[in-house]
């Protein structure tokens, strides 16, 4: 599914939180949004599921709108994983993850014959499967993150949008879900992920969209977003940048915090 | 005829399993024989000594005599009525807990009874009860219609337990404010007491009227309520998430709240305040149905009408000088129960 958002704004009250914002993704695509806090990476996400509505400007789904697909049938096609999200009751992971074939269920309970295949895939590349019958308060929080993920994985769908999914995870647990991520663009889904994590982000994404006081800072492949005066400029640190091998993009950390004072930001355009 | 030794890895929906105890249809099977039961029980249960068999057999054969007036008149309504009554409360607190995320959102706690039973005194003293036949029943879901719109408007979106819980006591507070201005103002103290025992919630000295009153309106609320489960198990995973799963929020909403409003309010109406079964049965329930909302709907409303018939039988099988009420009951082993679960909660948002 192509994912275009064209020149979103919203506002909260008299506050912009996204300023004409235009993105696109294409299938087997992996696009991370990336950006400091507040710079209204989660509203953007928000609107692109369809969970918000934008004051002005259109996302499109192949070139169709929500309302033009039909809620339940742009559910069933596109999966979305809200940031910090939790289960409001102890279920178990089966059933946790058994919800992302709500849109596929008829109201009534009509049989959803592709379900248990496609919950059982999900709990399978999430690592989960020997957790199934766990009740979700009794995992980790990195547990809990996986299994909200597999929820995700579980709808089947073409799209997937993940709002932190690597959060609350340990470094082991961070590359899996990146490769998990990665492997459904490859397989030719349309993925947007949001990150804080500038390494993974350089190494996993195809695209980035840095977003920076609501509005595109800079969009492109990584090693062209992921500029020194950007970082200095967006998030106000300097990095360091290690290049495993001369094939591989160059992983970027955060080393020091830039001083707004400085001249380099002065400098830049 | 050998039967395939694999079995499927999973199922939707998800079977329960260790983790969860009984299967869904025992349990609905045992509510529902508990509650046939209970049903014949409470038919032989009264002041007027009956023989449950001969009655039936001559009402079957059509005969009025005094045994069958007993049981036509005033057993059946009772037992018709505590079944009805009960699946409402059980059903609406178990809709509620899904929609606000909350197992202690209940119509008692967060004030629906108590507004339903504004409404229905208040269509009693202005005397439409007496020239509309069912403005009674419309007080009370105006009551409750007005109590639940507060409640999601203070409520609704991502409250805690205690803006619950709070918002519970000002609606509560506020309905019984109005309705102690109501017997303040009464012309009449015989009607302040027959108001003041009605709140209290009985069961007797219901009519067939009361049951031709109240069930259509009960019924409708129950059907509302009962086709919300799909909707509630996406809630579990937060707004946004059920919103992009396809959930129809806005119309979600309006389901559960006049559903909540015509099953209780109509209650209420005709029976009074019976507190607490829509707290209880949903959480004695819930760990038998995996904790899923839309697994719990259909047992909640079995097990509520079960909770009321046994206790009605109770109030009318103890034997102290008046009849006890069946509200006071219901409280008595409600309210000990309410605060044990508050407790649990504040440990386990401690721990």
């Amino acid at each position: 599914m192509r994912l275009s958002a064209c020149d979103i704004t919203v506002r909260a009250g008299a506050t912009p939180l996204l300023r004409g914002v235009s993105i696109d993704a294409a299938p087997g695509e992996l696009l991370g949004l990336i950006g400091p806090n507040g710079a209204g990476k989660s509203t953007l996400m928000r609107v692109l599921a369809g969970v918000r509505a934008a004051d002005q400007g259109q996302v499109l789904y192949d070139a169709r709108t929500a309302a033009q697909i039909g809620r339940r049938a742009l559910a069933q096609r596109l999966a979305y994983l809200p940031q910090g999200g939790g289960s409001a009751w102890p279920l178990n992971v089966e059933a946790l993850v058994a919800l992302g074939r709500v849109p596929h269920r008829g109201a009534f309970g009509a049989a959803d014959e592709a379900g248990p295949a496609a919950i059982a895939r999900a709990l399978d590349a999430t690592d989960l499967s020997a957790l199934r019958t766990r009740t979700v308060t009794t995992l980790s929080g990195g547990e809990l993150a996986r299994a909200l993920l597999a929820r995700t994985l579980a709808v089947d769908g073409d799209a997937l949008l993940a709002d932190e999914p690597v959060a609350a995870l340990d470094p082991c647990h961070q590359l899996e879900v990146m490769g998990i991520l990665r492997q459904r663009a490859d397989a030719g889904g349309t993925v947007i992920v949001v990150l804080h994590d500038l390494a993974l982000a350089a190494r996993f994404c195809d695209r980035l969209v840095l977003l920076h006081g609501g509005s595109v800072a800079a969009q492109g492949r990584p090693d062209d977003v992921l500029t020194d005066e950007r970082l200095a400029q967006v998030y106000r640190v300097r990095a360091l940048r290690l290049r495993p091998d001369l094939a591989s993009p160059a992983a970027v950390l955060p080393w020091q915090r830039v001083a707004s004072t400085e001249p380099f930001l002065e400098a830049s355009p | 005829m050998t039967r395939s030794a694999s079995v499927p890895v999973t199922a939707w929906p998800p079977r329960s399993r260790r983790a969860t105890g009984a299967s869904p249809r025992l349990l609905l099977g045992a509510l529902a024989v508990a509650l046939l039961a209970l049903l014949v029980v409470s038919l032989g249960v009264g002041r007027a000594p009956l023989d449950l068999a001969a009655a039936a057999a001559q009402w079957w054969r059509g005969e009025q005599t005094l045994a069958t007036l007993v049981l036509t008149e005033l057993r059946v309504p009772r037992a018709l009525l505590a079944i009805l009554v009960g699946g409402s409360l059980g059903l609406a607190g178990a809709a509620l807990q899904g929609l606000l995320r909350n197992p202690l959102a209940e119509p008692g706690i967060v004030g629906v009874s108590s507004c339903a039973a504004l409404g229905a005194v208040i269509a009693f003293y202005s005397g439409w009860s007496v020239a509309v036949p069912l403005a009674l029943p419309f007080g009370g879901i105006a009551g409750a219609l007005l109590a639940v719109l507060l409640l999601y408007a203070l409520a609704g979106r991502n409250a805690g337990t205690l803006t619950l819980i709070l918002a519970g006591v000002a609606i509560n507070g506020f309905a019984g404010a109005a309705t102690a201005l109501a017997l303040n103002l009464a012309p009449n103290p015989y009607a302040v007491t027959e108001i003041v025992f009605w709140m209290m919630g009985s069961l007797s000295d219901r009519s067939m009227t009361h049951v031709q009153v109240a069930a259509p309106l009960i019924l409708l609320g129950l059907g509302l309520l009962a086709t919300s489960g799909r909707a509630l198990d996406a809630l579990t995973l937060g707004e946004d998430a059920a919103i992009s799963l396809g959930v129809p929020l806005a119309r979600l909403r309006a389901q559960l709240v006049l559903g909540t409003a015509l099953a209780v309010g109509a209650s209420v109406a005709i029976v009074g305040a019976v507190g607490f079964v829509g707290l209880v049965v949903p959480h004695l329930l819930r760990p038998l149905v995996g904790h899923q909302p839309s697994r719990l709907l259909l047992p909640s409303a079995l097990g509520g009408a079960v909770l009321v018939q046994a206790a009605d039988i109770a109030v009318r099988s103890i034997p102290l000088g008046a009849e006890l009420k069946l509200g006071v009951v219901t409280a008595l082993l409600g309210a000990p129960f309410f605060l044990w679960l508050v407790l649990r909660l504040r440990q386990e948002s401690a721990g």
